[in-house]
């Protein structure tokens, strides 16, 4: 009945495979924050802060 | 890339009468789901609270031992639908709609399109309401509503999108901000998961069977479980958070570039974490590990996201002491850290053999939604109200809340009410954990073998759970005052802003679709995951080929990057201003990790692979009471999976095969254990018994919290229905040998009458309508054609299996079972 409770298995390499996945995909997305342009990510920054123009009127 | 200054203007007018909708609408349902909340956590702690209750306050004018459409079955979906998609799927559309406006400098395309959107959501939220009360459901967790209704949603749904993107298409603001690229993800991603797992057939208008069964089904759930956390109660808040916390802070968020990685990492990694909510259990061991680690590194986007947003208050931690909407934001972040941290700690096999099934992660969850989604949503409610209902009151003239100090009381009030209710729930689910599964020193019996034990070890720790509810709804009242005060002091306004009469060029331009194929960056990322994934799924020897492979490929890209730095900055750039290319990319950023996942389990767990064991079809009679086990959410608080621990074992049984549920649509493998495992109950205990024991469980079971379910006595089982039920399973590849109409229908009521007629010679209590019959044969007639006595064929029937011999089924394809090349199938 306690037959297989601790199964033998891929753990280590699920492990790696995980890792290695997040890794890639970690190491593209910071080169490419790393390479932004310092103007372009002030910019993009402060995008939401450039509406505060808006005038209100009553419907 | 900066927008041209010297262009031509033109003034716009923002629809804010859409978001003030949603906003109310989010305010009103929140209202409800959060009432609905509190009294199924009292029933928790109070039988009566099933419907007991109202013979106590109508003072004996309404007698009945429990009402239907009142029990913790029925009331715990239309809460959790309630909360997710009525209060945070209203409040993220009334966030969406009002920063995208802004952040595309563009009125939302179609005024007719958000009408459809906002009274299509309502409707779909009022027939939720009606219909899971009423016991029509799925029986799948935040997927229980029936086929008409998932229609709707995903027609409704569509509307949005195309609402959504079309403004995106008319946009004036070449650059994408992140938070629309939560937007784009959550609408890509939730379209996705909902549509996969919905997939169902009907049997009525009322009633469908899920493609999917067994292990396949509980994979599938899971995926859209766990991702409806993330893409409906996560990324759209982070988008929200994105916007809404630099205004509130008056300053740029702290880190564009972090909110990059943060993105990009958090869609992909996410939608392979779905296993999590199966550790343990008979699902393929290659899974369970794949879902605990890409859980574990979902640490750092998480986290550093939410950084990203504490940090955006650098230099504005003085307005914590005064502004209330900073409160809420600072807090809500907070929460979001604390639930992102304890995610990954639940995911860890060994943590979750002690928190699974226990309120451990109901209390996670909590701390979730109403730290994090119910923190940001009044944060960004109290923002909005001063702006969508203009006043004067405030110092010069500004436009300001009703009342800061009822913001300050409710955000104390709500702080209070969540720590209450989390905390409680930690010391109840370890208890919980702990008890169920402690066994005397020679580890051969159970410490604590009565199930209510542990049920009555907690209770307190439910009374303080439910108070920490009702603060939280408290503080949840005096903000529906506070906002509709700060209405009524102000006029509804419409906003307009001067903007750049077109995009400028490089916005969307024929170029950047080109770009999703001809990039390099991306190209080589896709390969060396497709590579690796191959290391998995390949067989022994080739795998390392594929492993090589990958190697080289990552080698090479690293030379072209040397080589081309600049060019491979560009493309980013490009893509970041084309919302097509960017948003196929997060589809398939997003699509990976579900496909890799399920499609080899598609392939290869079914009933004609599975090894060891098989399980025996159900009955007709058999199945109809199944149909009723589903109907009373019975889910909800008993488990069908016997988990390879000792103290699961020694409690319930021989551990849970693949194919002992196989053919189970839906699978009932469960959550939550606030009852007993149900997965081996057939023939352990006798009709008699369990025919008492619905009527009263406590005249079985002292201390049991059980609703009881009365009307089980009275109401007919549906017969008829039962041949379209059986010919919707055979389509669905249930082996049910051809049977005809009659056969099936006859077969069910002879099954009945031998139940009824043993329950009737034990001298059972008879439903009130049948007190008067003498004839013992008349009886049993009668009573056979009575719900319970499917219910009692179906709970007879849990843990029937056949042994399967060797050769007697076909081998899965080795390629679609990573866990055979390991060898743990081979036991």
């Amino acid at each position: 009945m306690f037959k297989n409770i601790v199964p033998d298995d891929g753990a280590a390499l699920q492990a790696l495979v995980a890792f290695i996945i997040t890794f890639a995909v970690f190491s593209m997305i910071m080169l490419r924050a790393w390479h932004m342009r310092r103007e372009d990510s002030d910019h993009m920054s402060s995008l939401p802060l450039e509406d505060d123009s808006e005038t209100h009127h009553t419907s | 890339m900066n927008t041209p200054n010297n262009t031509a203007t033109t003034t716009i007018v923002y629809d804010d009468k859409t978001v003030r909708h949603f906003m109310i609408a989010s305010i009103i349902f929140g209202l409800v789901g959060m009432l609905v909340g509190v009294i199924a956590a009292f029933q928790l702690n109070f039988w009566q609270m099933n419907g007991k209750f109202l013979e106590y306050i109508t003072f004996g004018y309404f007698k009945s031992e429990g009402v239907s459409f009142l029990t913790f079955g029925r009331l715990r979906p239309l809460h959790t639908n309630a909360a997710i998609f009525a209060f945070v799927g209203n409040m993220m559309f009334a966030g969406v709609y009002y920063s995208t406006q802004r952040l595309c400098k563009c009125r939302t395309a179609s005024d007719l399109l958000s009408k459809i959107h906002f009274w299509g959501w309502q409707l779909i939220i009022v027939a939720a309401a009606i219909t899971l009360p009423a016991g029509l459901t799925r029986g799948k967790e935040y997927a229980e509503l029936i086929w008409p209704i998932n229609i709707c949603i995903a027609v409704i749904w569509v509307v949005f999108a195309i609402n959504f993107f079309w403004t995106l298409a008319k946009r004036r603001e070449p650059n994408l901000y992140v938070a629309i690229w939560f937007y784009i993800a959550t609408i890509i991603t939730v379209a996705m998961l909902y549509i996969v797992n919905h997939l169902s057939l009907p049997t009525s208008l009322t009633h469908s069977y899920p493609i999917f069964a067994g292990v396949q089904d509980a994979l599938v759930q899971w995926w859209y479980g766990h991702n409806a956390v993330a893409f409906f109660l996560t990324t759209p808040i982070l988008g929200i958070m994105y916007y809404f916390m630099p205004k509130a802070a008056e300053r740029p968020v702290y880190s564009y570039r972090l909110s990059i990685i943060h993105f990009w990492a958090l869609v992909f990694i996410y939608i392979w974490a779905g296993p999590h909510h199966l550790l343990n259990t008979s699902l393929p061991h290659w899974l369970q590990m794949l879902g605990m680690y890409f859980s574990l590194m979902l640490w750092a986007p998480s986290w550093g996201g939410m950084l990203n947003g504490l940090l955006t208050l650098r230099g504005a931690w003085d307005k914590l002491r005064t502004d209330p909407v900073i409160k809420f934001f600072a807090a809500g972040v907070t929460f979001y850290g604390m639930a992102t941290f304890e995610g990954p700690l639940l995911s860890i096999k060994s943590v979750n053999a002690l928190s699974h099934y226990t309120d451990w992660t109901i209390g996670h969850v909590h701390a979730g939604t109403l730290g994090w989604n119910g923190f940001m949503a009044a944060g960004m409610f109290y923002w909005l109200a001063p702006k969508l209902w203009k006043n004067s009151k405030g110092e010069g003239g500004k436009s300001v809340l009703w009342s800061d100090s009822w913001a300050n009381m409710h955000f104390w009030i709500g702080t209070v009410g969540i720590l209450l209710y989390v905390a409680s729930m930690w010391a109840a689910g370890i208890m919980e954990g702990l008890m169920l599964s402690a066994t005397n020193e020679g580890g051969t019996t159970l410490k604590y073998p009565i199930f209510s034990n542990v049920t009555d070890a907690k209770a307190w720790l439910g009374i303080f759970r439910g108070i920490g509810g009702v603060l939280y709804l408290a503080g949840f009242v005096m903000l529906t005052i506070n906002i509709f005060k700060t209405a009524r002091m102000g006029k509804v306004v419409e906003a307009s802003a001067e903007v750049p009469a077109e995009a400028p060029a490089g916005t969307d331009d024929a170029r950047g679709f080109g770009l999703i194929f001809r990039n390099d960056p991306i190209t080589y990322t896709f390969w060396v995951i497709i590579f690796v994934i191959l290391w998995i799924f390949l067989p022994k020897g080739m795998d390392i080929g594929a492993l090589i492979i990958a190697l080289g490929i990552s080698a090479q890209a690293i030379w072209v990057f040397t080589r081309k730095k600049d060019r491979w900055a560009e493309l980013y750039d490009s893509l970041e201003k084309n919302w097509v290319p960017f948003t196929i990319l997060v589809f398939i950023a997003a699509a990976l990790g579900g496909a890799v996942q399920i499609i080899p389990t598609v392939i290869a767990q079914k009933g004609e692979h599975v090894e060891e064991r098989i399980q025996k079809l159900y009955t007709p009679l058999e199945l109809a009471g199944r149909d009723l086990y589903i109907t009373e959410g019975c889910y909800n608080c008993h488990s069908q999976m016997i988990r390879m621990h000792k103290g699961d074992i020694l409690r319930y049984g021989d551990y849970s095969r693949i194919g002992e549920s196989i053919y189970n649509h839906p699978f009932q493998w469960g959550s939550k254990r606030t009852g007993p495992d149900l997965a081996r109950e057939g023939g352990i205990r006798s009709d008699g018994w369990h025919y008492a024991h619905m009527v009263d469980p406590r005249s079985l079971s002292q201390g049991s919290i059980m609703p009881s379910y009365p009307w089980m006595l009275d109401k007919k089982t549906d017969f008829k229905a039962l041949p379209g039920k059986i010919a919707a399973l055979r389509k669905l590849g249930v082996p049910y040998e051809a049977m005809d109409q009659h056969e099936i229908e006859q077969g069910a009521k002879e099954q009945a009458r031998k139940i009824a007629k043993g329950l009737v010679d034990s001298e059972v209590t008879l439903p009130d309508d049948m007190q008067d019959m003498d004839d013992e044969g008349e009886i049993a007639a009668a009573l056979s054609e009575r719900q319970i006595i499917a219910m009692i064929a179906y709970l007879q029937k849990l843990g029937a299996y056949d042994e399967v011999k060797k050769g007697d089924n076909k081998e899965a394809p080795a390629i679609m079972d990573p866990d055979k090349k390991h060898g743990a199938a081979d036991e």
